[in-house]
């Protein structure tokens, strides 16, 4: 018998057991995340993901927090439980598609926390810098939509803004529930989540009505608006600090499926690395981002950094002349078979424990339907292709 | 159902020289030298792990450098026993590399302020603190190719003492000759480094009377070890909102050898380091002097075993559990089950009486800020 997989009412569970592990590990994933917030609630996605941890269902105070990331495209909430626990611990997370009361000081706190996270994630350059490049190697595609929102941003989300996002995206039919442990039990388990997910009322569906009503008016307003405002969403511009400067990035943008090919390109042995290694400089770090066509199709751009402070310029151009025999040399059947190899290992290490099993199980690109798209504008088709860019006094640049 | 396949073996090596055994003048060689053989240029295991895309970690205790090594995949990874005796030497230049990367995590561990704030409770709470296991500038620039080449001669042979994962076939190593740090004695005191900046660092260290095993670690958690769900969070997060970052932990090592301590610390704004001083001492208390609830006991019970037992689900998860029983060390799993026995008999630690606690703050508070008041 494969897999435990079950739709509980839309909502896609799957379990797997684990005889040897000492705990449980659960993920939820909803397929919504920063792109679906309305330009006129930029930052409501990521509190709502801060306020449903913080004001959701209580879970046993014997059970370890619950943790949250929010990407652009989807949301992804986990936790981990003794093996006696895993019925409370799939309710703790299927209760988090749904919505509570939430007092008002519990909203300013997550608002700050949020608020911190941003300014921390804007002193890394790294992620700083790759939702940066990332967008406008593909704009059209929220790929910087988890640096959309600004303090002021932040500061104007209203309870009722984070509610609407809640209301809206957090549901059975967008998202997905895995746990893997040992010794479980599938009825008491499915039971418990079955009880603890909201179900999709038809009361709920009035209220989506009037949000979908809401994108079309903040549609047609942005229609108003220059084509240059796909990466600022709201009016505000993405700001780079003078700091960053003399950093070179590399982009390449393709679908999201990790191949051996794009890890024999940009992976730690990489030839991309490799090229600029000879030049007397590692990577500073690499990072993907998603996102997602009017059409719905998932796009991804991958970014490698390097600080190669006054060497920037020589080193881009190196990067840029050497494009096509690193990329060339990265279909090597040797360089294939090499990230092939590590792939493999990386694979399992990330699957090795509970929580990892969990999360595997979902997958990076879940097969459910994405939560209700955006109204759809117009946007280039996707090109598949390598870019460099460098920041030059605050400014982006793509390196030419 | 199905299950889910167990995947993955390890290994550890553990080399029966740490930075305890250092030379006076040569801090940081036993550091410098687990670099170089974790150097895939260096002929010994790095190659090898680099070669197999294995997993691998690398951590440093006063007397043994430890490696370990984890695949995904059907290899053999008793290949890398031997690997170490094939390392070969570095060379001058290659040296100069291995100073410079060391030097630059040396750099940012000293410039971590938590880090800091660790060293410095440590520091008054023990007395002098070790030598740094990184070693210094000076104390790296003594170290030549010769002493790195005397090193891999004198531990890498039959002295390395190499752990498989349960389920290996191999033979496991006959348990003994693990040596332990001596015991340090409790001094305690108060100490203050002003730093500037908008956050100060305050932490405060109890000794305690040697507790029944899990009950120092209960009372940890039941404190809030990540600042979170236990009471630290009740008092300087939500009676008072002051704290930014908070946390309880042990300070001593878990072999249970020399003085334990249940430490606090948090980050606050200047203005209200004074106030989360004591709010952190009257938090301790409130533990060490009971009683706490049951039910209380016994929630902070089972977030602690199921952080303890995730650990052991990590991938070197199995092989460190193997480690620790054949070094005499407590395993997690047990350590678990005692956690569990202490939420039912109710034993916690308790104030070690005639001993001063340790205090400390870090950062843009006046030199005299820990003169007076009461503390602990």
């Amino acid at each position: 018998m494969g897999m435990t997989s079950v739709d509980l009412g839309g909502l896609r569970v799957r379990l797997l057991e684990r005889p040897g592990a000492r705990t449980t590990g659960a993920v939820l994933l909803v397929r919504a995340g920063s792109a679906d917030d309305r330009p006129a609630a930029l930052g409501a996605a990521h509190l709502a993901e801060h306020l449903r941890i913080a004001a959701g269902p209580p879970g046993p105070a014997s059970m370890p927090p619950v943790r949250g990331v929010t990407d652009n495209t989807t949301t992804r909430f986990s936790a981990v439980s003794l093996p006696e626990d895993a019925p409370a611990l799939a309710a703790r997370l299927a209760g988090l598609l749904g919505t509570s009361d939430l007092a008002d000081t519990v909203f300013e706190a997550e608002r700050q926390a949020v608020l911190v996270e941003h300014r921390q994630a804007a002193a890394n350059p790294l992620l700083a810098l790759g939702p940066a490049v990332a967008d406008a190697a593909l704009p059209g595609h929220g790929l910087a939509a988890t640096r959309w929102a600004d303090a002021d941003a932040l500061a104007r989300l209203t309870p009722a803004d984070t509610a609407a996002f809640t209301d809206r995206h957090y549901r059975r039919a967008v998202a997905g529930l895995a746990l893997t442990g040992p010794s479980l039990d599938p009825d008491r388990i499915l039971a418990a989540i079955d009880a603890a997910a909201r179900p999709s009322p038809p009361a709920a569906q009035g209220a989506y009505e009037a949000y979908a009503e809401s994108d079309a008016a903040d549609a047609a307003d942005a229609a108003d608006g220059p084509s240059e405002d796909r990466g600022r969403r709201g009016g505000h511009p993405l700001a780079l600090s003078p700091e960053l400067d003399g950093l070179v990035l590399l982009s390449l943008t393709c679908d999201p499926a990790a191949t051996d090919h794009l890890t024999a390109l940009l992976g730690p042995e990489g030839t991309a690395q490799a090229a600029a290694l000879r030049h007397g400089h590692p990577v500073l770090g690499r990072t993907s981002l998603t996102g997602r066509s009017p059409s719905g199709r998932a796009v991804a751009v991958h970014v490698l950094c390097w600080r190669a402070g006054a060497d920037a310029d020589r080193l881009a151009d190196s990067l840029a002349a050497g494009a096509p025999a690193y990329r060339a040399a990265a279909t090597a059947p040797e360089a294939l078979a090499r990230a092939s190899l590590r792939r493999r290992q990386e694979d399992a290490h990330a699957a090795r424990t509970p929580l990892g099993a969990a999360a595997a199980l979902l997958g990076e690109a879940p097969d459910g339907p994405a939560s209700p798209a955006p109204p759809v504008r117009q946007a280039p088709p996707v090109p598949e292709g390598l870019a460099l860019w460098r920041v030059d006094r605050g400014v982006l640049r793509r390196h030419v | 159902m199905s299950a889910a396949p167990d995947t993955g073996r390890a290994v550890i090596v553990d080399l029966p020289h740490g930075p305890a055994d250092d030379p006076q003048d040569r801090a940081g060689l036993a550091a410098l030298a687990a670099r170089h053989l974790m150097d895939p240029r260096a002929g010994g295991p790095g190659t090898l792990a680099r070669a197999r895309v294995w997993h691998t970690r690398h951590q440093l205790a006063p007397h043994c450098s430890s490696f370990a090594f984890w695949s995904g995949l059907d290899d053999d990874l008793a290949e890398v026993g031997t690997a170490f005796a094939l390392a070969v030497p570095p060379g001058a230049d290659r040296l100069r590399e291995l100073v410079a990367a060391q030097l630059r995590l040396a750099t940012a561990y000293r410039d971590d302020p938590y880090t800091r704030l660790l060293d410095l409770l440590e520091a008054t709470a023990t007395g002098a603190p070790d030598r740094p296991a990184l070693g210094t500038e000076q104390s790296l620039a003594a170290i030549g190719p010769q002493d790195v080449r005397a090193y891999l001669a004198a531990n890498c042979g039959d002295r390395a003492v190499t752990h498989r994962s349960a389920g290996d076939d191999a033979p496991a190593p006959a348990p003994g000759a693990v040596r332990q740090p001596r015991p340090r004695h409790w001094r305690g005191g108060r100490r203050t480094v002003p730093l500037p900046g908008a956050v100060v660092r305050v932490a405060l260290a109890l000794p305690v009377d040697p507790p029944a095993p899990g009950a120092l670690e209960l009372a940890v958690e039941l404190l809030g070890s990540h600042g979170l769900g236990g009471r630290l969070a009740r008092a300087l997060r939500g009676e008072r909102p002051l704290a930014y970052g908070l946390g309880a932990f042990r300070l001593g090592g878990p072999d249970g050898r020399g003085t334990a301590a249940l430490a606090v610390q948090a980050q606050v704004a200047p203005d209200h380091a004074r106030e989360a001083l004591h709010l952190l001492r009257e938090t301790v208390h409130s533990v060490l002097s009971g009683p706490v609830p049951e039910a209380e006991r016994r929630d902070a019970s089972a977030r602690l075993r199921t952080a303890l037992l995730s650990q052991v689900d990590q991938p070197f998860g199995a092989v460190d559990e193997r480690r620790r029983r054949l070094r005499g060390e407590p395993e997690l799993t047990a350590l678990a089950a005692a956690v569990g026995e202490r939420a039912l008999d109710g034993l916690l630690p308790s104030v070690a009486p005639g001993l001063t606690p340790a205090t400390v703050a870090l950062g843009a508070v006046p030199e005299d800020f820990l003169e007076s008041g009461t503390w602990a």
